[in-house]
């Protein structure tokens, strides 16, 4: 796959644990409401809006207006759900080799 | 279309030091997690505890001391199998480079983000 700006911004929004975990919440339960999502974690709504913008900004996810609500649902972009796996996968493994190499360097 | 997630990394000691730290069972918690355990045969059950309490079982495809460990594994039985491939290789005196792949031959169609755009391309 070759690096683009657009591709580079995608990674970069999925490098954080919270918005990984927002569009895996997204992906499972469909569109949902900044408020709902802050009660799926650990932060507040206003961490959720601030981390919903920037996953909108790198084209991940969309928000539509009904009402007085604002839902968001991922973008029906083909990639997106792979490029969501690659990035939490790929994390996952830093983090094992990291411990690797310290569990190897701990035992000279 | 197979998705696919590489690393490589240097590691400070020979091959088979290597594959002890990745497969002896005391081990095991320090990079794989909690109450890891494998069993090295062909078929093996895996299973362990991620560091958010989630519980991952799998199985051993091939263990071949100390060069490649290969095994399947599923964060529960509606989650899709991924497939892990770790292979260690000298580098040089006293270090190995270890490459893991994680992929998943098995990617459902039914995700909502893939929908039709995959089915068309199957």
């Amino acid at each position: 796959m070759a690096s683009t700006a657009a591709q580079d911004a995608v990674f970069a929004a999925l490098s954080d644990p919270t918005r990984r975990r927002l569009m895996t919440l997204l992906g499972e339960g469909g569109a949902a409401t900044p408020t709902a999502l802050a009660h799926e974690l650990p932060v507040t709504r206003q961490a959720v809006a601030k981390h919903l913008a920037i996953l909108t900004a790198a084209g991940l996810v969309e928000s539509s207006r009904s009402g007085r609500e604002v839902r968001y649902r991922l973008t029906p972009a083909p990639l997106s759900e792979a490029v969501v796996w690659m990035a939490d996968v790929g994390a996952q493994w830093d983090e094992r080799l990291a411990a690797l190499g310290r569990d190897l360097d701990g035992a000279r | 279309m197979s998705d696919e997630v590489t690393r490589e990394t240097v590691l400070p000691a020979e091959p088979a030091e290597v594959w002890r730290s990745l497969t002896d069972p005391e081990r095991l918690a320090v990079w794989l997690g909690a109450d890891a355990e494998i069993d090295l045969r062909p078929g093996g059950d895996l299973e362990m505890r991620t560091g958010d309490g989630e519980t991952r079982t799998g199985w051993v495809e091939e263990a071949q001391a100390p060069s490649r460990l290969c095994f399947w594994w599923s964060a529960g039985a509606e989650v899709e199998s991924t497939r892990v491939e770790l292979e260690l290789e000298q580098a040089e005196e006293g270090a190995t480079r270890l490459r893991v792949t994680e992929s998943r031959p098995l990617a459902r169609l039914e995700v909502p983000a893939r929908g039709p755009q995959m089915l068309a391309a199957r």
